[in-house]
């Protein structure tokens, strides 16, 4: 009689882990106390597995037999009691997903927006170099115009901004992300960066008039300010410390879901009018693009976290 | 290679639709059945006359696009419906996945060798049209024979890649590579400055790049392939001892 699975310690249980095709990954369980959390739970599993920090780890409760495909295991939230929560005894199961290597959410963000300053600025400050010795072209020792170095200014500040934010400002929900997040986000920064400064310091760069320019910048400064804010203002949503979702009412966030992107995308229109070219309104869309997605999800999930919310905009007043 | 999205099968069981419903699935079947079989015939004519020139020409590749140039364009182009059937919902394809598919082998096709003629006569033409035709003249029969294809048949459809695959790939890229002195001489498809809207497009450097690109494209795809490969066989093979 093999009676391995059922010596255990007193005041603890036994769990099964198992991997997304049922095989057993520990054999004979993993045990942990009586009262523990899901963090826990990583905790023991990286003791057994090294190979898989807790930021690797996803645990779900099995799937009940029969149902269909496409139905997912209700996750193991951090914070939660296994017993509690959960109802896991010794015996229970419960399914081991890696979610890959992992990277933190600000060496992600500090690598994105480093970069685009280092892509962007040379083809302003090496102008002559770039445009002239290695291509050829002429007049590039003209002097900048003013649109030119205004763009410069706006692109970077906003960039510096961000980094600044990412150190100081912003609170995340999550520790880590996929590491692919990280060649995918600095690959589509850095060539947008590279790109739109190519065509705005060209020597043959058409300015729009004045007035344009003038609105432009006015625009973008006025968004960028706003985007402050509303980062501010979420910051300090999470001023104690916590990490779940609270829901945002105060400055515009009170007319609007995702404030916070509203004054990005309506940043980066300001600057395109001011520039005017056709890769700087691509990196525009694609932006607004992804973060309408992000707005939809976002407004989703706090409709299922506090019951009648609703809000005149969700992201793009005053069209959406 | 059109391999990598989900097979153009046939919604399988109509279990109890409506009237009109069932209907519209009758005449969904048809129509996919009548497609892959236009495109399973359109191909086979352009890996006969691939291999007749072949054999006519002693061994040389050089007259293959001269003679089954006009098979290929038109069952290429014509397999953009199979981009519509996925956004229709006809097929079960991500959309992305067919479009991405049919954008890469008619650039190659059309806006590459069509437009550069001194392309056609090179050993990768010829080469890159028998790998095209091996290709679709298994495949498009295991579509039309959906849930019927037999097991010989869809093993080779899930074997063949194997080489094809990256034959193609090959012969894509020395296509390309080949043409770039062309294009660069002659501004192919390109936008200069100075204009209003500032936007350059020099098409010499997008194709660089996307030579550069092509090889982590290339590995992404058939390692998908390889996957589909093992799910699909073991599929039949479960199916056959049930």
């Amino acid at each position: 009689v093999f009676l391995a699975d059922t010596r255990k310690a007193p005041g603890t249980m036994k769990l099964k882990i198992l991997s997304r095709s049922g095989r057993e990954l520990v054999s004979g369980g993993l045990e942990v106390k009586d009262g523990a959390t899901t963090d826990d739970l990583k905790a023991a599993f990286a003791a057994k597995k090294p190979k898989y920090p807790p930021s690797r780890q996803r645990f779900t409760l099995p799937v009940p037999e029969g149902a269909d495909k496409k139905v997912r295991g209700v996750a193991l939230d951090a914070g939660k009691s296994l017993s509690k929560d959960y109802g896991l005894q010794t015996g229970s199961k419960v399914c081991f997903k890696d979610l890959g290597p992992q990277v933190p959410y600000a060496v992600v963000f500090l690598a994105e927006y480093a970069g685009p300053l280092a892509c962007y600025l040379p083809f302003y400050f090496l102008r002559k170099e770039i445009y002239g010795d290695a291509m050829g072209l002429p007049g590039a020792d003209a002097p900048m115009l003013l649109v030119q170095t205004l763009a410069m200014l706006f692109h970077s500040g906003h960039y510096l901004k961000r980094i600044l934010e990412t150190l100081f400002v912003h609170h995340f929900s999550h520790a880590t992300m996929p590491i692919a997040n990280l060649f995918k986000n600095c690959t589509y920064y850095w060539c947008f960066a590279a790109i739109m400064s190519y065509f705005i310091n060209h020597p043959q760069y058409t300015p729009v008039g004045h007035s344009q320019m003038v609105a432009g910048f006015a625009i973008s400064a006025l968004m960028q300010l706003g985007n402050l804010h509303s980062h501010v203002y979420q910051s300090s949503l999470r001023a104690d410390g916590s990490k779940t979702y609270k829901e945002p009412k105060g400055g515009l966030f009170r007319y609007v879901t995702c404030a916070n992107y509203t004054c990005e995308i309506y940043n980066w229109v300001g600057f395109n009018i001011a520039t005017q070219s056709v890769w700087g309104w691509v990196f525009a869309l694609c932006g607004s693009a992804q973060m309408v997605a992000w707005a939809n999800a976002k407004h989703r999930r706090l409709k299922k976290l506090f019951p009648g919310f609703s809000r005149a905009f969700k992201i793009l007043p005053p069209f959406y | 290679n059109n391999e990598t999205r989900a097979p153009h099968v046939v919604r399988a069981v109509p279990s109890p639709l409506a009237p009109s419903a069932q209907a519209a699935e009758m005449v969904t079947r048809a129509y996919l059945l009548c497609y892959n079989l236009g495109q399973a015939m359109g191909w086979s004519a352009a890996l006969a006359a691939t291999l007749r020139s072949v054999v006519n020409n002693a061994g040389s590749f050089a007259s293959v696009y001269a003679d089954a140039g006009w098979y290929v364009r038109a069952f290429q182009v014509a397999s953009v419906l199979e981009v519509l059937h996925a956004a229709f919902r006809l097929t079960k394809s991500p959309v992305s996945a067919a479009l991405m598919q049919w954008v890469g082998r008619t650039h190659v096709l059309m806006a590459v060798t069509h437009a550069i003629p001194e392309l056609q006569s090179t050993p990768a033409a010829g080469v890159l049209f028998m790998a095209w035709a091996l290709t679709e003249v298994i495949r498009y029969p295991t579509y039309a024979l959906s849930l019927s294809c037999p097991r010989w048949l869809n093993w080779l459809r899930y074997t063949i890649f194997i080489p094809l695959y990256p034959i193609g790939a090959l012969s894509e890229m020395k296509l390309m590579y080949d043409g770039i002195p062309t294009m660069r001489a002659n501004q192919m498809y390109s936008i200069t400055l100075p204009n209003a809207l500032n936007f350059g497009f020099d098409y010499t450097t997008f194709v660089t790049m996307l030579l550069v690109a092509y090889p982590f494209l290339f590995y992404s795809l058939y390692a998908y392939m390889f996957i589909q490969r093992k799910k699909k066989l073991a599929l039949i093979q479960t199916r056959k001892e049930d």
